[in-house]
């Protein structure tokens, strides 16, 4: 319960920090969610259930409410993807062990730069702006993610569990 | 197993809930819903601000620091040109009232113009030259009236028209149709006249360009428009540092050397440089080639009535 309502407040953080760019010294023309996106996946890692990504999923489509994005692609992305990273995992509490492979390292990343690019889809038609968008959008976004990710492996390190 | 269902039953909510809010958002639905989302994130939004101003200064402040000052430049210069702008305005006021009084003070009368152009309608008898049956019956009624054929028949092309030296009609009078030009007149007899048309390659008039644009009509360039057979016109003689664009219209610059009513030739077609510095600008007249049933001899008028009041003043 403890860990709900901390993410609870953690992600609506997130989506307040980034419905108000100037807060986090977000240029407004990132799009990409590099605050809540990595935000969210840390959430469904963390639950690894169905409840991790009803909450992520939540925090998503409110931020895609906030914001002008033209379609709620990250909400759909994020969650699609992890749960078949979650579903390719047989083992639920793999996660906690000592022992991360290399895929527990990368997933959170490769997710979150493919709800990235696919964010910048609507502005296909200026190509030449994409690489660009995208390129701001990940210094931001996978340090971030970077965090979150630590965060998870220091959590399995301890093995603190929640009951 | 069963949490593997859980998972992917939550991801399935979590899509199908995103395509339903992506459809109410295309139905304008969730509206009000945004709103309220909006107004409710701004108390958080300040809360933040008061908790970590450093965040957003620190970050921005080198952007904002620059965009101010920019701005308050403006402001300071556009506070300067206002108030120029209201000095100006009050003096320019002030010579306008002073003006009406000394109009007021003067006694203005109405009188007509000197020069008045006046329409005659005439008849086109024929569209190229006089043929047989024409100028046989004009000779036959001239022979028995005493005149000679030379003051009756005319040779050459062009346009026949039914009025001649009989309505005061000479040579070098605008024909027109409405306010279109057809051409000028050429000869004249007793009774008929020739009109050249606009396209014949020795029709030649001085045209002005009107511009059209947001801020509405606008004088432009002065040439000389020159018949071009069946390519139309061509008006030259206007200098490079004109402005000339596809889709102005010519008007006449006078009607026979004198300012008259604007008299309306056609569009310009196609306007490139020439080697020599000058503008060639291709017209398509109103009136090319189809020429209506009837047309208008323009002819400069003296006022009479000027003129009389004039001597009676000076007796």
């Amino acid at each position: 319960m403890k860990s709900l309502a901390g993410w609870l407040l953690f992600l609506w953080m997130a989506v307040l920090i980034e419905s108000s760019p100037a807060l986090a010294g977000i240029p407004s023309s990132i799009t990409g969610g590099p605050v809540v996106v990595p935000a969210a996946i840390g959430c469904i890692f963390w639950f690894r259930s169905g409840r991790g990504i009803l909450l992520a999923g939540t925090a998503l489509i409110l931020h895609w409410l906030l914001t002008n994005q033209v379609f709620p692609i990250a909400a759909i992305l994020v969650c699609v993807l992890s749960a078949w990273c979650l579903h390719s995992e047989p083992d639920a509490d793999n996660l906690f062990r000592r022992h991360w492979t290399w895929r527990q390292w990368v997933q959170p990343f490769v997710i979150a730069a493919v709800a990235a690019a696919a964010m910048l889809i609507p502005l296909w038609s200026t190509k030449a702006a994409i690489a660009a968008l995208l390129a701001r959008t990940l210094m931001i976004s996978l340090p971030w993610m970077l965090v979150v990710v630590c965060v998870l492996r220091i959590r399995s390190e301890f093995d603190t569990r929640r009951s | 197993m069963k949490r593997q269902n859980h998972i992917w039953s939550c991801t399935l909510a979590v899509v199908l809930t995103s395509v339903l809010c992506f459809f109410a958002r295309q139905n304008h639905w969730l509206t009000n819903a945004r709103f309220v989302l909006h107004q409710a994130i701004v108390p958080a939004r300040a809360v933040l601000l008061s908790i970590a101003p450093g965040v957003a200064t620190d970050s921005t402040a080198a952007a904002d620091t620059s965009e101010l000052t920019s701005l308050q430049d403006q402001l300071l210069e556009n506070e300067i040109q206002r108030r120029q702008l209201l000095i100006r305005n009050a003096r320019l006021r002030h010579e306008l009232s002073a003006t009406q009084q000394q109009l007021e003070s003067a006694t203005t009368v109405a009188a007509p113009d000197l020069i008045q152009f006046v329409g005659l309608e005439a008849q086109v008898l024929s569209h190229d030259g006089m043929n047989k049956t024409l100028r046989d019956l004009i000779i036959d009624r001239g022979t028995e009236s005493g005149l000679r054929p030379a003051q009756l028949v005319l040779q050459g092309s062009g346009i026949v028209l039914d009025k001649g030296s009989n309505f005061r009609l000479e040579a070098g009078l605008k024909v027109a149709s409405g306010h279109a030009v057809a051409g000028r007149i050429t000869k004249v007899s007793r009774w008929v006249s020739l009109v050249q048309p606009v396209t014949d390659p020795e029709f030649s008039a001085a045209v002005q360009l009107v511009q059209s644009s947001d801020a509405g009509e606008s004088l432009g360039a002065r040439g000389l428009l020159q018949g071009a057979g069946d390519e139309g016109c061509v008006v030259s003689g206007i200098p490079y540092t004109e402005s000339v664009a596809v889709g102005d219209e010519v008007f006449s610059a006078d009607v026979d050397g004198i300012n008259g009513p604007r008299l309306y030739f056609g569009t310009v077609t196609k306007a490139e440089f020439t080697d020599g510095g000058q503008w060639n600008v291709a017209v398509t007249p109103a009136i090319g080639q189809h020429f209506p049933d009837r047309l208008t001899v323009l002819k400069p008028k003296l006022n009479i009535h000027t003129t009389a009041r004039a001597t009676g003043d000076s007796r």
